[in-house]
């Protein structure tokens, strides 16, 4: 009896799951899911164009000061361990 | 005197001159001053100091073979560095390294995930309201009969 108790929710919980997931499947595949997708994807396109132009300017930056100081901001911001030259 | 007791003479003369020199030179050596060096400090520590950047020097216009020749601006160089095919594709990659970074994905794919279901949501709660609205439930005492 236990045993059938047990087969009936799990066959019930893999119902709902599976029901679910078709339901979702299908909505995906229809033509409103179809254009909710395009605009989701047209606002991760945006997103990611805003990420390229930061990216591309931080380093337009980076590039236009070494142009101008000379120095390396790498270099400045990340100095080189001198030894220790003190003689004893 | 034969040839060789001349050439004998000649080299003792040679030789004497050369002494002498050699002398001279050795006393004027003595008398220059010594100077005592500073007793070393027993640590001494070296500063490296980073040399200043150097500053560009304002160039001015000339007029070589007969042809002004007007220096680049600073602006100039730097626009003219920045539009070299290598340089655009430098900074092309940076970019995309930048928006390709696991950061800036996770935020985009979350982005997108929170943008479609928001979506989906509007759209099926439209759909129940136009339901709704086609097919007005019946009053609630109805059941009670009359």
């Amino acid at each position: 009896m236990r045993s059938r108790i047990v087969w009936f929710v799990a066959g019930s919980a893999a119902g709902v799951y599976t029901a679910a997931k078709a339901r979702r499947a299908a909505y995906r595949l229809s033509a409103p899911g179809l254009v909710d997708q395009a605009g989701a994807l047209g606002l991760g396109w945006r997103a990611f164009s805003a990420e390229l132009r930061e990216g591309m300017d931080a380093r337009e930056q980076e590039i236009t000061r070494r142009l101008t100081t000379g120095t390396d901001p790498e270099a400045t911001r990340n100095p080189p361990t001198s030894p220790d030259l003190r003689t004893p | 005197m034969s040839v060789e007791v001349w050439i004998l003479v000649a080299t003792a003369v040679l030789a004497v001159v050369a002494i002498a020199a050699a002398v001279i030179a050795v006393r004027a050596a003595r008398q220059v001053p010594r100077r005592d060096p500073a007793p070393a400090p027993r640590s001494a520590q070296i500063i490296i100091r980073d040399p200043e950047p150097p500053r560009a020097a304002a160039l001015e216009p000339r007029v070589i073979e007969g042809r002004l020749v007007l220096p680049p601006t600073q602006h100039q160089v730097v626009q003219t560095a920045l539009g070299r095919p290598g340089v655009r594709l430098s900074i092309l990659v940076h970019g995309a390294a930048h928006a390709l970074r696991a950061e800036s994905r996770d935020r985009i794919s979350a982005l997108m995930r929170r943008e479609y279901r928001r979506r989906r949501r509007e759209r099926l709660q439209a759909g129940r309201r136009a339901v709704r609205a086609a097919q007005p439930t019946p009053p609630s005492d109805q059941w009670l009969g009359s």
